[in-house]
């Protein structure tokens, strides 16, 4: 009984502690976001509103500006999180065995993740602008000159920003799980005879499942940040292939247009709800199995 | 101690936001509208505020106009926005169509223009999105209206199926005036060439031909108003195709080539004379420049009673241009130079690629989605519908007639038409606008007595203007728009003046290349709004 009674007290201290966090996340997350799924199924605002189901999401889907926009960050997103989650997991394997000794180098890592989006920006135009350090050096090498920032180019360019800015901040983050791996497990391996792709495969890989979820969720948003750099270069309409979810949301608000606005939110929130749920249920599918 | 002055801190700053900085609402009757000529529509939307708060002494109302300066303006339309989408925009929406606003200028004689970027950027698509109200129950009903009177095709634009979301106050349509007694126009006319044809297709006879002098009469249009209908809202749909508009891009990149230079030599051949003109009058030192004196010599000096009168050479005729691209604003102008100059003109209208009419609404009144007091804001906005709003009869006037240069009456009035354009209620307007031509050069104030005399005995010696003058006012028009607001970037305009060099020669731009980039920002424009 005594048990209980203290197990239900600590389970309302619980609830106390998160309720300020619970009741913002509501305020400030929850009921705007309820607002915005009703106002998917609406058109119009005030006397003109009027309720039209589905109709909103149906021409979304014809809707050339919005299918250009989701199909560029599918395309952004697909490619841009494999290949930070590889490059950033060699480059931590890499480090681990150096970050105890250089405690300086991860900070040295975050350095492009904390440069300033406006410092980025600059940097970008200076290396690809058509008149730019790249076509200078393409060009005094005879090697034919390419406009990076307003052609097919510049979705590779959006690529290699977003690899160069937050692989670092992946790697930090990686590392932080490796260090936890007990170096017995490799020793004991090691005599066994294990290679370093077994090790990798049997011991690092299978221990490290929560660090890569948290590498993919922050990788993930650190995507959609990308859209400020994007933004900056290429404006409010840059060239088609880096043309994003966010410039659309940004112009139809300027257009106040709130049905396409809701619609598009509500796309995207489905469709990161349902990676975060699957790859937290793989995660933890993983952890089970390891248990 | 620490958390008191915290707490100080976050009441300060909180409080500290300015009122001004934040768009107006919590009860009150809210009216947004943009900046004009002190003479101009603020002049009429304060005169109908205040007979609408005679009547309603109870209630608060409130009339904003937007900033016109850039960033202030950024970030108030941005909170304006805001509010709108929460549901508590602006109740009346009185506002001129497109990116240019006429305001004052130093001198009351002239205008300056200022370029915005408009609250909305397409209203055919805030029709559709359900920012306005409907309010076809109450004009449909408002039989003391006389809707007859009203221009039906342009108060048609302001709606979407059986809805109206939108009135109308006032309107532009492109006219060529045509001399007959010119060669180049009796040539054609032997030829079996009509005028009446796209605009386009006149420029490629006088391309053809090397017809130098009709080149730079005629204008193609920066914008996409020579296109047809661009989109289909409904559908979604973008109705122009790449060609076109890179055959358009073609067109324009070899007129400006023809015409650019010539039209330069006859506008500074034409501030020569004005200036000489200026000089003849003077016995003291001058200013360098016309512009110090707020004169700027532009296309339409070529088409003004003004410019006409004090040098006798601006004019298109008298510059051997056969036929001059204007619109509605200077028809005025042109039918009294008709008087002085005794000549006849034919003022037709200017066809669209496809060969159809077109005009454009230039000022509108909208009741916004929010509002709750639709009754009260429908009765404001039709005051402005009405003959007194519609033909100048709100105009502030001073009894001017006994003007000399020793006694001056306040100048109260702008040069033009209000928002130089043409109202929708035309029927009979055009004996109410002479009116106020008339009243504007009756206090003409020459710089010499006799100056004024002339002046003042040529303005009582015209005709009075009939609808008889204006047979273009009887042309129906097949489509009346919107302007769209994009970009500057993005904008044709912006594609177009990459074409030619300052000295008109075409460049080696990649013209196929911008025609696309133009195809897919107007794609955009449509997919967004």
């Amino acid at each position: 009984m005594k048990h209980t009674t203290l197990s239900r007290r600590n389970a309302w201290n619980g609830v106390f502690m998160i309720l300020p966090l619970l009741l913002g996340c509501m305020v400030f997350y929850t009921a705007p976001f309820i607002i915005v799924l009703r106002n998917a199924l609406f058109k119009g605002i005030g006397n003109s509103e009027q309720f039209v189901g589905l109709e909103n999401f149906r021409e979304m889907m014809s809707n050339d500006g919005f299918r250009l926009a989701f199909g560029n960050t599918m395309k952004f997103l697909v490619i841009s999180l494999p290949l930070i989650l590889v490059i950033s997991f060699g480059i931590a394997l890499v480090l681990k065995e150096e970050a105890r000794k250089h405690e300086t180098l991860k900070s040295v890592l975050l350095l492009p993740y904390i440069l300033p989006v406006a410092a980025t920006v600059l940097l970008v135009e200076w290396l690809f602008a058509e008149t730019g350090v790249l076509n200078h050096c393409l060009n005094v090498i005879g090697l034919p000159i390419a406009d990076w920032l307003d052609s097919g180019q510049a979705f590779w360019v959006v690529v290699g920003l977003y690899l160069w800015k937050n692989t670092g901040y992946a790697v930090i983050l990686l590392l932080s799980g490796l260090v936890t791996i007990p170096e017995d497990h490799y020793d004991v391996s090691g005599l066994d005879g294990a290679t370093f792709w077994q090790q990798l495969h049997y011991i690092t890989i299978p221990q490290m499942w929560y660090s890569v979820f948290f590498t993919v969720v922050f990788s993930l948003i650190n995507a959609f940040k990308c859209f400020r750099e994007i933004f900056l270069i290429g404006g409010t309409h840059p060239h088609s292939s880096i043309y994003m979810l966010q410039h659309f949301l940004n112009n139809t608000f300027e257009n106040l247009s709130y049905p396409k606005m809701a619609v598009v939110s509500v796309v995207l929130a489905l469709i990161l709800t349902t990676v975060f749920a699957l790859s937290y249920y793989w995660v933890m599918k993983k952890e089970a199995y390891k248990a | 101690m620490k958390s008191i002055f915290l707490l100080m801190m976050a009441l300060i700053f909180l409080t500290g936001c300015s009122p001004k900085d934040t768009p107006v609402s919590d009860g009150i009757f809210w009216i947004v509208t943009e900046i004009s000529t002190s003479d101009g529509m603020n002049y009429q939307a304060e005169t109908a505020l205040e007979a609408l708060q005679e009547k309603y002494p109870d209630v608060t109302f409130k009339l904003e106009i937007l900033p016109t300066e850039s960033a202030e303006r950024d970030n108030y339309i941005q909170k304006l926005r805001t509010q709108m989408l929460a549901g508590e925009g602006p109740d009346v929406y009185l506002l001129p169509t497109g990116d240019t606003i006429t305001t004052d200028a130093n001198r009351k004689t002239h205008t300056d223009q200022v370029t915005i970027e408009p609250l909305f950027s397409d209203i055919a698509l805030a029709m559709r999105t359900g920012v306005f109200t409907d309010i076809q129950s109450y004009y449909e009903n408002d039989a003391e209206l006389n809707t007859a009177g009203l221009r039906q095709e342009v108060m048609d634009a302001g709606m979407v199926g059986n809805a109206r979301y939108v009135l109308p106050l006032r309107y532009n349509m492109p006219i060529l005036l045509v001399n007959r007694n010119a060669d180049t126009i009796k040539n054609m006319e032997q030829n079996g060439i009509s005028l009446k044809c796209a605009a386009a297709e006149l420029v490629e006879y006088a391309l053809a031909t090397d017809d130098t002098k009709l080149a730079v009469g005629l204008q193609l249009p920066k914008d996409t108003s020579a296109f047809p209908e661009l989109f289909d809202y409904d559908e979604g749909t973008l109705l122009v195709t790449q060609e076109e508009i890179a055959d358009y891009m073609s067109l324009y990149q070899n007129w400006y080539a023809a015409s650019h230079s010539t039209e330069t030599e006859i506008l500074n051949h034409l501030e020569e004379i004005i200036r000489a003109h200026y000089d003849e009058q003077f016995h003291y030192s001058f200013p360098d420049s016309l512009e110090e004196l707020g004169i700027t010599i532009t296309r339409d000096s070529l088409n003004s009673v003004d410019r006409y009168q004090s040098s006798g050479f601006a004019h298109w005729t008298v510059q051997q241009l056969p036929a001059f691209s204007t619109s509605l604003n200077g028809l005025l102008e042109s039918a009294i130079l008709e008087q002085a100059m005794e000549q006849e003109w034919d003022e037709i209208p200017v066809l669209r690629l496809d060969g159809s009419v077109g005009a454009e609404v230039t000022y509108l009144g909208a009741v916004g989605a929010n509002c709750e007091n639709v009754d009260m804001a429908y009765e404001y906005l039709r005051l402005f519908l009405t003959e007194e709003y519609q033909w100048d009869g709100v105009r502030p006037r001073t009894d001017r007639t006994h003007d000399n240069q020793f006694s001056v009456s306040p100048e109260l009035q702008n040069y033009g038409l209000v928002e130089n354009s043409w109202p929708v209620r035309d029927k009979n307007a055009i004996p109410h606008l002479f009116d106020t031509f008339l009243y504007r050069h009756s206090g003409y104030i020459g710089r010499t007595p006799k100056e004024e005399g002339k002046r003042r005995a040529q303005v009582k010696g015209v005709e009075a203007i009939t609808e008889e003058n204006a047979v273009v006012l009887q042309t129906s028009i097949d489509e009346v728009r919107f302007p769209i607001y994009m970009n500057e970037e993005d904008t044709l305009a912006y594609a177009l003046a990459q074409l030619n060099d300052e000295n008109g020669n075409p460049t080696d731009v990649d013209l196929e290349k911008l025609a696309e980039e133009v195809y897919q920002k107007l794609k955009w424009h449509l997919a967004e709004g």
